[in-house]
C-alpha cells in the first residue's frame, strides 16, 4: 500500500513541477535550435525543417552530431536559402543529452542514446 | 414591482450592458513628429523583389502593408518574425487589400535568386507577400521612417543587430501600430488593430 502511495505521489510531483525529459537537451534546444525549428520542433513550412517529423533523427540519429558541430554548408545553387550555423563547442554529454530530447519529440519513439555511442559518432565527425 | 420581473430586468442587463462595447479608439499616427498633430509618411523607395521586379510605393497603392527587416542567413529573430509574418500573412490570405512587405538588410548575400528560394520555402504569394533587396543605404536609411533599427555589427550572430518590429502602414504610408515580433502575444494584440483598419479605410 506504501508503495502505491509513493507512485502516486512521485506522479504528482513529477506532474506539479512539469517533469519533461531531458531537461537539459531540451535547455540546450531552447538556446541553440528553438529559434529557427521553433518551441516545439516543428520547423516553419519547408524553410526550416521540422525535427518532429525528420527521418534522420528518427533514423540515424548518428548523423546529428555532425550537423550540429558544423552546421550545414551554404548552397550555391540556391535550392536551400538557409545555412545552419555550426556549433562547434558542444560538449559529448550536452550532444548525448541534445539527441536524446530530439528523439523525445518524435511521435512513438521510444529509444534513446548513450555517451559512448555519441562519443564515437563525435570524433568520427571532427 | 414585482420581485420577479426585476430580477428579470436585473439579469437582462446584465448581460446585454457589457455586449455594448464601445468603439475602438482610432489608431495613432506614429513615427518620428516635430509637433504632436503631424503625420509621418514613408517617403518613396525603390527595391527589387524575390522576382526581379521594381517595388515601390505604387506597388502598394490602396492597400496597407505590414513589414519588417530580417535576412536569409540570420541565426537569431528574423526566424520566429518571419513565422509570426506568416501567421498574419495566413489570417489575411483571402484579403487582397493586405500586402507584406520585407526588406534584407544583408544586401551583399540575399540576391534576387535567394529570396525567390527563401519565398518558395515559405509557400506565399509572390505577389502579395514582397521580399526585397535595393542599396544598402536605401534599405538602411529606410528602416528609420519606419522606427526600426538596423545596424552592422560583426559581434552579432549573423553580422547584423536589428529589432523584430512588425510595422502595420495604411493606404496613405503613415505607420498606424506595430508589435515585438519576436513575441506571439504581442502580434495577437497586432492583428484586430489591422482588421480595424481596413474597416476604418
Amino acid at each position: 500500500m506504501i508503495k502505491q502511495y509513493l507512485i502516486f505521489f512521485s506522479l504528482l510531483f513529477c506532474m506539479y513541477m512539469g517533469c519533461a525529459p531531458y531537461p537539459q537537451g531540451k535547455a540546450l534546444y531552447k538556446e541553440k535550435c528553438a529559434n529557427c525549428h521553433g518551441d516545439k520542433g516543428q520547423g516553419l513550412v519547408s524553410l526550416y525543417p521540422s525535427l518532429k517529423t525528420s527521418k534522420i533523427i528518427r533514423s540515424s540519429p548518428g548523423l546529428i552530431p555532425c550537423l550540429v558541430l558544423h552546421g550545414t554548408p551554404q548552397d550555391s545553387n540556391y535550392l536551400n536559402p538557409v545555412k545552419m550555423p555550426a556549433n562547434p563547442n558542444i560538449s559529448e554529454a550536452d550532444m548525448t543529452n541534445l539527441i536524446n530530447y530530439l528523439l523525445s519529440l518524435q511521435d512513438n519513439q521510444r529509444h534513446s542514446v548513450a555517451l559512448d555511442s555519441v562519443r564515437l559518432w563525435m570524433d568520427a565527425c571532427n | 414591482m414585482n420581485i420577479k420581473i426585476f430580477a428579470l430586468l436585473l439579469i437582462g442587463f446584465s448581460v446585454i450592458l457589457p455586449s455594448c462595447k464601445q468603439s475602438p479608439q482610432p489608431l495613432p499616427y506614429l513615427g518620428i513628429k516635430e509637433n504632436p498633430d503631424d503625420k509621418p509618411s514613408i517617403p518613396d523607395f525603390n527595391f527589387i523583389d524575390q522576382l526581379g521586379r521594381p517595388v515601390n510605393a505604387e506597388t502598394f497603392k490602396n492597400k496597407i502593408y505590414l513589414t519588417d527587416f530580417f535576412f536569409t542567413s540570420c541565426p537569431t529573430i528574423c526566424p520566429i518574425v518571419t513565422g509570426q509574418m506568416l501567421r498574419i500573412y495566413e489570417h489575411f490570405a483571402k484579403d487582397d487589400r493586405v500586402a507584406f512587405l520585407s526588406h534584407s538588410i544583408d544586401t551583399r548575400h540575399d540576391s534576387v535568386p535567394r529570396l525567390k528560394a527563401y519565398a518558395d520555402k515559405l509557400h506565399i504569394n509572390d505577389d502579395k507577400w514582397r521580399f526585397v533587396t535595393g542599396k544598402k543605404e536605401d534599405i538602411f536609411g529606410i528602416s528609420k521612417n519606419y522606427m526600426s533599427i538596423v545596424l552592422e555589427d560583426p559581434d552579432t550572430p549573423g553580422g547584423f543587430n536589428h529589432s523584430g518590429y512588425i510595422i502595420l502602414v495604411d493606404k496613405d504610408r503613415h505607420i498606424r501600430a506595430f508589435c515585438n515580433g519576436t513575441i506571439p502575444e504581442d502580434v495577437d494584440k497586432l492583428i484586430p488593430k489591422i482588421q480595424q483598419l481596413l474597416d476604418s479605410e
